[in-house]
């Protein structure tokens, strides 16, 4: 293989990967990048085996073929040159040369064929969906997959469709354990969509569907056999799915009876901030009250000492209290557009419920803690 | 000039094994700081606890212990007991930080201090006679200290070993002061009923009493041998205990990264049924260490030392913090998957259980969890730590283990 790329291009794509090659992986062929040189465009491959992302650009092929290059090494060789092209060449024994006309590296490579195989976007049904809209559906849910691997499947978005009143909706859910975000969009012929039941993107692959996504467009995905497809412009992702295990988290959205109390979103956000300030990893539960158009925030670390603050609210129920991680309030905050949050609340054991106007579909749900 | 020079010698090395501890206890803690909040309080009978229909007494003033009332009786009792009692709910945040407050004058004496609880600790000073004058004077000034500035009574007793200590300072409650000097410690112990030594409950106390040992000395004066064989290791330990032998150092806080367990087998295991047994036993022990602690754990670790020596550890993280010992069992089978139990055989198992928390900070609730069974399992646990204590650590243990384990045979 022997080309010539713009390195503007290349370091666009390059940099898009570094986040799914393995650092440190016992199969080192996963930390590199496949290059593919065939007619006039070179194919970019990234995998970790649960991901994959391949994205096409145009290039000077001289010979066509294809390389193994450490995505590492390639990315710092493009960050460091001044150069607007690079001349990469296949030579003997899998030694890959580089050049951007000045400097000249010699590098050693893994033959191509050990790189694994690639399940082809070819013949999967496809929904197209506003970048925006998927942008804003996995902010609101991602924060709340479970960080490290559970007992419960909960490290990944579930994703699913339904339908209500007629209208097609994609819905993801995330949960881990304690709180849950659950967004419904409606989406054009969702029905042509291979999601009979739901599924579970992995958090990584939904971070990375969240990147492609952002930079504005339309996106398409589709899914068939375990794995999630998704598509824009040249390059496209592929993400094998979780195994569904996830609990019934319809069983735990429960409508209460009592009105929500609406609160200022940046005034509760403000005022969890400084909560947080005195919560630590052993002192964590934040106090709320609510009462006689009072919210009543106390956070007490008997290492550091106490933090309060009163927000005014409508609220003339009985009295109630509960405690909570105000870390979890910031994240669900957070990923809301509205200015106004509805919060409902019925006693210390049942979860908060945030909702907002501007924020169509979205639920989200917090448990509160033992005080 | 040579026998002079053993002679010092002598007396050096003796000087250096004797040990100079002081056991403090705070007096009746947790109404001491409501009373010290709440002057109104000083002078009657109050009592720190649960509710009134369910909860037992936590603490009690010295005002209302003249009725009868004293800590783990159930609160109505308490209640019909001293019907004038001024009832509270506790404040455990206030009482933790008047308690650092209170070994932070501790640690100004030396900074060897080894907490017990929250109201109490084992200071040892044997280095610091030189500089702050003989032990009782310096617990007489930690005494002073504590009541200038915080305003508490704390009870002392200076030993030369902690068991002794610890017993000495119970003797004159409250704001009480005891010292038994090293030549003293029989004269103090003997006349002193067995139920008062460590680890003695209902059980070994009437097996004691049908050998006619009611006392510290008629303890003492049995044969060691015999005590031996009808005890066991327990009974070399009592029969120490009753001379006031007790070698144990005062070990100061440092911070717990992790809590665990392990056997090394008598005979090599060479079954996964009978790994999974004595993973039982280890996570059974494990559990109650932590709960003991006041702690959670996150990560769950198995060790697996082969016969040959080769060792290897496996790790797991759960989905919540947990302090019990089943779902602890259930991880470490998990990672015996991960392992070659079962095809090589093992001389030693382990387990720990580390990223941990303090339990009051990891009461986030469940979304999932049926709530009801965990709260089942949280008063099991209790009720089965309560039966240990008291019986002793092999009274009560899951029915696959009744049978005895390699490490017992």
């Amino acid at each position: 293989m022997e080309i010539k790329i713009d390195r503007d291009e290349l370091l666009k794509s390059v940099s898009k990967v570094q986040s799914i090659i393995e650092k440190k992986s016992n199969m080192p062929v996963l930390s590199t990048i496949l290059f593919t040189a065939d007619n006039a465009t070179v194919r970019i491959s990234a995998t970790d085996l649960e991901l994959g992302f391949q994205e096409t650009i145009n290039a000077q092929i001289l010979e066509e073929g294809s390389i193994t290059l450490s995505g590492r090494k390639i990315f710092e060789i493009l960050k460091e040159t001044r150069s607007s092209e690079l001349h990469i060449k296949e030579k003997e024994n899998n030694w890959i040369f580089i050049s951007d006309g000045v400097a000249r590296f010699n590098l050693a490579s893994i033959p191509p064929d050990e790189f694994p195989a690639f399940m082809e976007p070819e013949g999967v049904s496809m929904v197209s969906i506003e970048g925006e809209t998927l942008v804003d559906m996995i902010n609101k849910t991602i924060y709340a997959v479970t960080a490290e691997e559970a007992g419960f499947k909960l490290s990944g978005v579930l994703t699913e469709k339904l339908s209500i009143d007629g209208k097609n909706l994609l819905r993801m859910v995330a949960t881990d354990g304690h709180r849950l975000s659950l967004i419904d969009k409606p989406l054009e012929n969702l029905e042509t969509l291979e999601l009979s039941a739901g599924v579970m993107i992995p958090k990584k692959g939904m971070s990375e569907l969240n990147k492609m996504a952002a930079d504005g467009g339309t996106v398409e995905i589709g899914f068939k056999d375990k794995n999630c497809v998704a598509k824009k412009g040249n390059a496209f992702l592929v993400m094998r799915l979780l195994e569904t295990n996830f609990p019934d988290y319809k069983a735990v959205i429960v409508k209460n009876e009592k009105d929500p109390v609406d609160i200022g979103k940046a005034v509760l956000m403000d005022a969890m901030r400084k909560m947080l300030i005195l919560s630590n990893e052993r002192y964590r539960a934040v106090k709320i009250t609510l009462e006689n158009d009072v919210m009543d925030l106390v956070s007490t670390n008997p290492d550091l000492g106490e933090a309060q603050e009163n927000l005014e609210i409508k609220y003339s129920g009985e009295r109630v209290e509960a405690g909570f991680n105000p870390k979890f309030f910031i994240d669900t905050l957070q990923s809301m557009q509205s200015e106004t949050i509805h919060l409902d609340f019925t006693d210390s054991s049942k979860p908060f419920v945030l909702t907002g106007d501007m924020d169509e579909g979205f639920i989200g749900l917090i448990m509160p803690m033992r005080v | 000039m040579k026998s002079a020079d053993n002679g010092t010698m002598a007396n050096m090395t003796r000087d250096v094994t004797r040990k100079s501890i002081i056991h403090l206890d705070m007096d009746a803690f947790y109404p001491a700081v409501e009373a010290l909040d709440n002057p109104e309080l000083r002078g009657k009978p109050v009592i720190v606890g649960g509710t009134r229909e369910r909860g037992v007494v936590s603490s009690a003033s010295y005002e209302a212990r003249q009725f009868g009332v004293h800590s783990a009786q159930p609160m109505a009792t308490a209640v019909r007991l001293c019907p004038k009692a001024v009832v509270l709910r506790g404040r455990m945040g206030r009482y933790k930080e008047i308690s650092k407050e209170v070994f932070d004058i501790f640690s100004r004496f030396t900074p060897l201090v080894e907490p017990l609880s929250i109201d109490e600790a084992f200071l040892d000073v044997t280095g610091s006679e030189r500089l702050l004058g003989e032990p009782v004077n310096i617990a007489k000034v930690i005494k002073k200290t504590v009541l200038d500035e915080i305003g508490l009574t704390v009870s002392a007793g200076v030993a030369p070993s902690k068991f002794v200590a610890k017993i000495a300072s119970d003797m004159d409650k409250p704001d009480g002061l005891t010292v038994v000097p090293p030549h003293g410690v029989r004269a103090f112990l003997d006349p002193l009923p067995i139920s008062r030594m460590w680890g003695v409950g209902r059980v070994t106390r009437e097996r004691l009493a049908r050998l006619n040992i009611h006392t510290f000395k008629a303890l003492r004066c049995f044969d060691p041998d015999f005590l031996q064989r009808k005890f066991g290791k327990n009974g070399v330990r009592m029969h120490r205990l009753s001379m006031g032998e007790d070698e144990r150092d005062v070990v100061p806080e440092h911070e717990v990264k992790s809590v665990g367990n392990e056997r090394t087998f008598m005979r090599d295991i060479q079954v996964l049924t009978d790994a999974k047994k004595e993973l039982l036993a280890l996570a059974t022990q494990v559990g109650r260490r932590i709960r003991r602690k006041n702690l959670t754990g996150k990560t769950v670790s198995l060790k697996v030392k082969y016969h040959d020596f080769k060792q290897i550890t496996r790790a797991k993280t759960l989905a919540d913090f947990t302090d019990d010992g089943l779902e602890i069992y259930g991880a470490a089978c998990g990672l015996l998957q991960k392992t070659e139990v079962g095809k090589r055989p093992v001389r030693l198992l382990g387990i720990s259980l580390s990223q941990l928390c303090f339990a009051d900070a990891a009461g986030q609730l469940s979304l999932f969890t049926d709530d009801q069974s965990l709260r089942k399992r949280k008063q099991l646990n209790l009720a089965v730590d309560s039966i240990m204590e008291k019986h002793g650590g092999k009274s009560v243990r899951p029915a696959t283990l009744v049978q005895k384990t390699n490490a017992e045979l």
